[in-house]
Parts: C-alpha cells; structure tokens; sequence
C-alpha cells in the first residue's frame, strides 16, 4: 500500500506540472501590456515631452519589465517560422512587438521590417527635438508617429506616410532633417514591399532559449534556491527611497510657505498703493514686507539645501540601479505569485487573506455535508427497505430538489428576503455582507467568544448555500450505495445468523457503503470550491471568489491565475486524499 | 479453425444476427416501456417539450411588434418580416424606424400575448415596477401589462425570460454537441482500443506526430495572426474548422506516404500505443481543475464577450464524462470480440456495433450534462463574466436582484425558470438511468 501511495503522489507531479502550462498559457493570452498597467499612474510619460522625458520612460519600462522577469523569452523553446528573428522577445514594449511580428507575418523579411522599426523609433526621439515654434507641426508628426507604431495594415500606414509628406512639404524651413529622415523612412518601408519573402512563413523553426524564460522564472524563480543574496544593494535602494519620500513634502511644504509670503507681499503691496497718503500705515506695512522678504530667502536657502539633498539620494539610487542585481520571482512553488497590477501588492499577501475565508468555509460546509448526508443516506435505505412509501418519497424529493437548486439563486433569494427589514420588520436575521462585523474586526476589547458568535451570524447563510447541494448529492449517493449493499448475499447471511436489524446495517451494511462516498470527496471538494464563488460574491464575503472575481473585472491576471493555480492544486490534493483514504480503508484492494 | 466460412458468409451470419428483431428493437422499445413508467419522467418530458416550444417561438410569444397590422390600409406581418429583414432580404419601411413600435397608429393589430421585446423600454414603467404594483399605459396604449414586472430600465422580465429560454436552451444543446463529439472520440478510442491494441507500424506513428506538429506550426504560428482575427471577429466556427482542416489534411497526407514506406522492414516494426493510459491521464488532468473556474479564467481573458465562447468552451471542457461512460461501456462489452471473430474492421466495429449500444448510457450523460452547461451559463451570466453586459440572459435578470432587494420579482422569476429547466433534465437524466439499469427491469 505504502508503494500505491507513493505512485499516486508521484503521479500528482506530472499534473501539476502540465495544469501549471495550461494556466501559463492562458496567462500569455491576455491583452494588455503588465509593464505599462503597473507603471501607469507613475512617472512613465513615454510618448510625449522632450526627449529626456522618453529617455526615462524607456528607462523606466526596461525596469520594471526586468522586475517583472518580462524581459525574458516565454518559454524553453518557441516554434515559430523562419522569418521570425530568435532575438525578438528583447524588443520590450508588447505593443512594439506586436507591430513587427505583425508585418512580418505580411511580408516575411524580418531584417527590412527591423529596419523600418529602427527608423520609426529614430524618428520618434527626433520628433521631440523639434523646437516648440512650429508646434503645430509636431503635434502631427508626433500623432502620426505614435499612431504608425498600431500600424500594420498596408493601406494605413501608407496613407500616414503620404499624409505627413505633404505636410512637412508645407514649411520646410523648421523641420528640413526630419524630412528627410521621414523619406528614409518611406524607403525602408517600400523596401519591406519590395523585398518580400513570404515563403519563410512557411518554414518551421525551433528555437530553444533555455532555463531562463518566463515559465521557468514564474514556476520555480530565478532567485538562488541555496545560498543568500547579497541584498544590501537592494536595502540601500529602499532606504533611499525612504528617505526621498520623507525629503519631498518637506520640500513643497517650504515652497508653499514662499507663496504664500509672496502672495501676501502682493496684497500688501497693493494696499500700500492704495493708501499712500497714510505714512505710518505705509512705513509700517513696508517693514512687514521687508520681513517676509528675509523670510522667503532663509526658506528658499533651505529649499535650495534640500533639494541638492534629494539630487545626492537620486544619484546613489541610480548608480546602484545599475549594479544591482535584479530577481524577478522566488516562483511559485516558493509561494511567489507575482505582483498585483492594480495595487503593486505582493499577490500572496492578498490571496493569503482571501484563502483563510474560503478554507474555512469550505471545510464546515463540507463536513457539515458528510455529517448529515450519511446518517440521512443510511436511513433513508432503511425506509426504502422497510417499505415507508410517504417518509421515503418525501426524502428523495426534497433531496432531489435541494440537489437541482442552483445556489446562486438560493442565495439571492435568502440575501433578498432575511438580510434586510424590506418586507417585514421580523425577517431581517442576518447581516447582508462582510464575514465580519467592522466593529468588531481587530477590536481587542471584545471577546473572542463575541468575535466568534459574530462570525457564526455572518456565515451562517453563505455556509448553508455552499452545504445544501453537496449535502443532497452525497445524501443521494449514500442511499444508492446502501440499497446497493443491501441486496448483496453477506447481507442476507447476516440476517439468516439473526443478527439484530442494527448490527447487519451498522455494522455490515454501512462499512461496506461507505467507500464509494469517500471517493466523493474529489468530486465535492472542487464543487463547494467553485460554489463558494457565487456565493462570496453575493454576500461580499472576502474569500478567494470574492477576490477572484474582483480581479477578472479589473484584469488583475496575476491575481486571476495564482487564483486558478491554488484552486486547481487544492482540487488535486483533495483527489490524492480520497485516493489514499480509500486505500486505507477498503481492505479489500490489494497492492 | 473451428468454423471455416468465408468473407460472405460471414457477413451474411452477421447481418442475420443484426438484422433479428428481438435484439436491436427489443431493447429500445424496454427501455422506452421502462422510461414511461417513471410518471416523474414522463411529466418532465412533458415540460421540456413546453420549455422547447417557448425557445423555438420565443419571437412570436414575446414581442413588440405586431403579429399582424393594417396601416395606411397596407397587411403588414412584422414578427415574421423581422426574419427577412434579419437575413437582409427585406427592410422595413421608414415609418416603423421613425416610431417606435408600440406607439403607431394602427388600424388593426394583433400582437403577441407579452407585447415587449426583451429590449424595449418602456420608460413610463421604468424603475423596478412589481407585477401587482401601478403600471401606465397612457403613452402607449397597445402595450400589455408587465406580468412579471420591470427593471430599472423598464425592460420587461416576462419578455426577457421568454427569450432567455432560448439562450439557455441553445447553450445546453450545443456545448453538449460538441461535448458529445470530442467525449465520443476519445472515449471509443481508449475503450476500444485499451493499453494494448493499439499496434501501428513505426513510420505511421513517426509521420503521424510529425503531421501532427507540423498542422500546430501551419494552424498557430503561420497562419496565427489569421485565426485570431477570426476569433476577434466572432467567426469562432470559421476559426475552427480552419484548424482542424490543417489537422486532418496533413494527418491524411501522413497516412498515404506511409503506405509505400511500410515496404522498409525496419519502418514496418510494430509499436504499442498505451492509448488508454495516455486518455486517461488526459481526463484527469481536465477534472483536477475545477471547471466552473477553469471556464471562468478562458471566458475572462476574452475581449469581446460572447455566448457563443461560453458554448464552446463549455463543450470543450465538458466532455470527460461522456469520454468515461463511453469507454466503461465498451471495455464491458463481450460481443465486440464476438465481432472481432467475425473479422470485421476496427471501424466498423466501433460505429456500427459498440458505439449504438454505448449510447444509452450517454443518453444519461447528455441529460445531466445539458442540465449542468444551462446552470454554468446562468451562473455565468449572474457573475457578469464572459457574456456581453447587453444579452439577456436568466442569469443576468437574477442578477438584477441583488440591485434592488425590495424587487423580489427579480429574484423569484428567473431563478425558478431557471430551476425547472435543470429539474426537468435531471428528473430525465434520473428516468433514463433507472429505464437502462437492467437490475431494476423486469
């Protein structure tokens, strides 16, 4: 048996690892650009201003995509085409990418469609050295240039193009080096039409990347499973950081004192033209003026000071940016599950919140089920057996019944009519949302029993939606099994020894029926698991569902797939558990 | 040999054995006895016909258009002229575009017996009006009462339901569909065949990977950008096809070079194929996963939501089951090898004499698992996700519930339209499962 169980565990490995390629590869399906989705809110500018300010958005970008571990090749190996370059993930921006896989897949000539790449992101940081003069001029060309970067449709780009020659034919005086760049660029992309090479498409070609790829580095990490990282680097940073954060309300705290004083100065000023005539008043107002005066030079000093300060920090961070040594991930099965878009949190501090509700009520829902279920199970035979026609047909009805209700429609029913005073003042018992009340969440003047009675209050519904269903069909099943057993010959025999009715189904019958519920247990766990989703979403419990759902809506993938991942290897353990209990118990299979 | 008949008497034998009455008829017309039995059954029977009928003319029992109408002394037919406009045979004229509907001044008209569209708003009766509360008619006196209420739009939920049968209906019928097609594949394959008999020659085995890869690299990477276009597009059945012509021309192509390679005695080797295990191992992987959230991560990443996704998807993850029952019974069944002593084909064997006594217990399957793709629909819809803000689905009303709490038509209605169309597949399902168990006939 030890030998069974070992070869069922070891088989759970191989699963895992293939689910872990399926929700990987779901992952890879989705649209958007992570980089941009946690940078955005941030500094990153990119595609306007000067060009400093493109300088450090790319900067930026290749940051974080390093952070993210996305400035890496997706996985070991890729089958592509010929005409595909191998190199082609090191071009960061998704949508970058985009755009030269997409006119590849037009034209087939990698190395011409790289070249127009090049000129357009030449052009790009060009167009922002135009003087502001000829604004109107840049405004299109920068429109123009950032929409040709969506742009793989022929007639598209070729109407851009035709469009922005005759605008810069208009004023050539301002922008003569960007027009003729922008010919250069007409040739390179009429070298793309020119040169087509569609048969490589049809070609196929491995390439093989490696360990480091973004599988590997989101399943098992690139950080070093033995041995320290030297992260006194890292710490360095975060204290400069700190002290960044605390240097910059001090500093625009002191410039709102300075204008405010000149605002002041202003007013007085103004007053003092008014009343001229009034000498003391005038000599009076003017020392106060004076004093502001003084004021504002200490304050400027000071901010001068603070601000070569803040310059010291941003130059220590920098440099160390560049030596620093960058970790992507410990990998999940280190329990590393990324980093939330929405909030840039940890994904495991959130789902680690989220899985406590969620375990908890499922494993009271299920036991609850198990408890109820079999002793109903075994009576309900009994009825059938003994010929109860009324009490045997109620059950399986209501079993029936309670086994077709969708619970999501339970729980809107039950939330409509016992959580509020709507429709009578007697039938609001339940809170309607949370597992908890506010008031008492973290408050250490309560009990832990009150604590306790609160979360029973706010459970009680939502446990009761997720039991029913399972409760029902492990009932259903039981029976089954029962008047399964019953009818065998041992039964029989029992009787004919004239063993007392309870023995022969306590204790022959029932041990006997029990094992195909336990090997239940696989298909009930998943089932109160994805029940829970409902029903946390309907009473705003913050369970994994709850959190889950509130991820798909604002497309927080890395939350949505650790999500699925935990929820698919808790389905799996539960699998390996009714596998392995029903070794231990049967003892009837032989290994 | 004990019996040394040749090619034709065999068959003549086999037809004979086919052909007689009291086997192939016989057993239906039990099992049809036995399913008839079940007064429940029956009953469900009865309602899924009902369920059926008000999927099919969902147009004509819920509509803002007329049946039938006499303007300007022109016959006009608009719910059945919607259908020619609908295939832009026909459009319709410039006063019904400028009015709407229920506004017109007709002479004569009779309309359907819930006189709304799920679209139409009927603003006057907007803002959650009850079934049994103050409903007006003033602006539009052709428009009927809202038997089962409004919602915040003044959408009518009678209409909406009417019309939501169809979508279930349509979901359960075609996930099942493909379910049943991919679950019919694999489950004859690893039943029929098992660990061991699946036996093919090297090169056959070699070729049919390579094409295997090969229409992978040609349906996905080549020609990528193409089919997921289509699939942006909404063209997913296009799509589809698309691939498994790939798929199936290059394993055709495979199989017909390996015919003149056979001849190389080293290519001829034989090697066995645990086809078995490999489907197997393959179930468990699907059922590991929980589904409804395996479901809800694909439907999550799709940009432009569609109930046509949801009913793809749905069969094409719902279909171990029918894989399983499939290959159960087949491994169970003696007169496969009493046809294999026959000498009949492999093929012939699976389609004409496994796989029609297979399909009784899939019967089972179906009706459980059309019950279980309408409640994963609706459960979908209720969350929101994978189906489009705008269609109106069961789930979707239901939903509307928890917006207002005090419009309890919201929560009661399509819920319980919801539950009886699941009870009435289950209670079938039940019925089938008892009319086949041969420990219960008599």
């Amino acid at each position: 048996m030890f030998q069974y169980i070992i070869k069922r565990i070891l088989i759970f490995i191989p699963t895992f690892f293939i689910i872990s390629l399926l929700i990987f590869g779901l992952s890879k399906l989705t649209t958007g650009d992570p980089v941009l989705m946690i940078l955005k809110g941030g500094a990153q500018t990119g595609t306007t201003g000067q060009r400093s300010d493109m300088m450090n958005g790319e900067k930026d970008y290749a940051q974080k995509a390093q952070e993210l571990g996305l400035d890496k090749p997706t996985f070991y190996f890729a089958l592509t085409s010929a005409a595909y370059p191998k190199e082609l993930y090191k071009i960061q921006k998704a949508h970058h990418r985009q755009l030269i896989s997409r006119l590849i897949d037009q034209y087939g000539n990698s190395d011409a469609v790289m070249d127009y790449y090049e000129q357009l992101k030449e052009l790009q940081y060009n167009i922002a050295d135009v003087p502001d003069d000829a604004y109107a001029t840049k405004v299109m060309l920068r429109s123009n240039i950032n929409d040709l970067f969506f742009d793989y449709d022929p007639k598209g780009i070729e109407f851009k193009l035709r469009e922005v020659t005759t605008e810069l034919a208009k004023d050539t005086n301002e922008v003569a080096t960007i027009a003729n760049q922008w010919q250069s660029l007409i040739t390179s992309y009429q070298n793309i039409i020119e040169h087509q090479t569609p048969a490589q498409l049809y070609i196929p070609k491995v390439y093989w990347y490696g360990g480091d790829n973004q599988y590997h580095t989101w399943m098992f990490g690139d950080y070093p499973w033995l041995g320290t990282v030297d992260s006194s680097h890292y710490y360095r940073m975060e204290a400069l950081s700190v002290k960044i954060k605390q240097l910059r309300p001090e500093e625009s705290s002191i410039s709102r004192s300075v204008s405010t004083l000149k605002g002041k100065n202003f007013r007085l000023e103004k007053k003092i033209a008014k009343d001229s005539m009034n000498r003391s008043l005038v000599d009076s107002l003017q020392l106060e003026i004076a004093n502001n005066n003084t004021k504002i030079e200490a304050f400027n000093h000071q901010k001068a000071t603070i601000s070569k300060n803040i310059a010291v920090l941003f130059e220590e961070r920098d440099s160390l940016f560049t030596t620093r040594e960058v970790y992507a991930s410990k990998g999940f099965l280190r329990g590393d599950f990324g980093t939330s878009y929405t909030d840039g949190k940890k994904v495991a501090d959130r789902v680690n919140d989220a899985l406590f509700w969620t375990v908890i009520m499922n494993i009271i829902a299920i036991l609850l089920a198990y408890f109820i279920s079999i002793p109903l199970g075994v009576n309900s035979a009994k009825w059938k057996m003994k010929g109860r026609k009324v009490i045997d047909n109620t059950n399986t009805t209501i079993l029936f019944i309670l086994y077709s209700l969708p619970n999501f429609w339970i729980g809107t029913l039950l939330l409509v009519f016992f959580t509020t005073a709507e429709y009578a003042e007697w039938m609001d018992f339940f809170p309607s949302s949370g597992a908890q009340d506010s008031s008492l969440r973290g408050n250490p003047d309560a009990s832990i029993g009150t604590k306790l009675l609160d979360i029973a209050h706010h459970l009680f519904l939502p446990v009761f939606c997720i039991t029913y269903g399972s409760l029902a069909y492990l009932s259903r099943q039981m029976r089954g099994s029962m008047l399964g057993v019953i009818r065998q010959d041992y039964i029989r025999t029992a009787r004919a020894k004239g063993l007392s009715e309870r023995k022969v189904i306590w204790k022959h019958a029932f041990r006997n029926s029990l094992f195909p519920i336990i090997t239940l247990f696989s298909s009930v766990f998943p089932r109160t698991l994805s029940g829970s989703i409902a029903i946390e979403m309907i009473y705003a419990i913050p369970g994994m569902g709850y959190l889950l759902l509130m991820s798909i809506t604002s497309r927080d993938w890395p939350i949505v797939f650790a999500i699925v991942m935990l929820v698919a290897i808790l389905a799996m353990i539960g699998n390996l558990i009714a596998d392995i209990l029903y070794a231990v118990v049967d003892p009837r299979i032989k290994y | 040999m004990l019996f040394n008949f040749n090619k034709k008497q065999q068959d003549a034998i086999a037809a004979a054995i086919e052909n007689s009455p009291e086997t192939h008829e016989g057993y239906w017309s039990i099992v049809r006895k036995q399913f008839y039995k079940n007064r429940l059954a029956v009953w469900a029977l009865r309602v899924f016909y009902v369920i059926l009928f008000i999927a099919l003319f969902a147009d004509v029992i819920a509509n803002e258009r007329p049946l039938y109408c006499e303007i300007d002394d022109e016959i006009y037919f608009p719910v059945f002229h919607q259908y020619l406009v609908d295939m832009g045979l026909a459009t319709w004229d410039e006063k019904f575009v400028a009015k709407k509907w229920l506004e017109q001044d007709y002479e004569t008209a009779i309309f359907p017996p819930i006189t709304y569209s799920p679209h139409t708003q009927d603003r006057p009766n907007s803002k959650f009006i009850s079934p049994f509360g103050e409903q007006t008619f003033e602006n539009n006196p052709y428009g009927g009462w809202h038997y089962l209420g409004t919602e915040r739009l003044g959408l009518d939920i009678a209409s909406g339901l009417v019309h939501g049968t169809r979508t279930a209906m349509l979901v359960g019928i075609v996930a099942m569909s493909i379910a049943i097609l991919i679950g019919l594949f694999f489950g004859s394959l690893s039943g029929y065949f098992g660990d061991t008999r699946m036996r093919i020659s090297r090169i056959r085995l070699w070729l049919n990977l390579l094409a295997v890869l090969l229409a992978i690299f040609y349906a996905f990477v080549s020609f990528g950008y193409t089919v997921g276009d289509w699939i942006g597009e909404g063209y997913l059945f296009t799509a589809i096809m698309y691939v498994l012509a790939w798929f199936a021309g290059l394993l055709t192509i495979a199989n017909v070079i390996v015919i003149p390679l056979k001849k190389i005695t080293f290519l001829r080797k034989k090697v066995t194929i645990p086809l078995d295990l490999l489907i197997m191992r393959l179930i468990e992987v699907f059922n590991s996963i929980p589904l409804l959230v395996l479901i809800l991560a694909i439907v999550s990443i799709i940009n432009k939501p569609s109930v046509l996704f949801v009913m793809v998807i749905l069969g094409f993850v719902s279909w171990t089951g029918i894989a399983k029952f499939i290959r159960a019974e087949l491994l169970r069944l003696e007169y496969i090898e009493a046809a294999q002593a026959f000498g009949y084909s492999e093929f012939r064997i699976i389609l004409k004499h496994a796989l029609p006594n297979a399909l009784a217990p899939v019967l089972i399957a179906i009706a459980f698992g059309i019950a279980s793709a309408i409640i994963i629909e609706a459960y979908l819809s209720f969350l929101g996700v994978g189906v489009p803000d705008d269609q109106i689905t069961w789930g979707s009303l239901l939903n509307m519930a928890r917006e207002k709490i005090s419009a309890w038509w919201l929560a009661v209605f399509p819920g319980t339209a919801i539950f009886v169309t699941v009870t009435v597949f289950n209670l079938i399902g039940e019925g089938l499962t008892e009319a086949l168990d041969p420990k219960l006939r008599n």
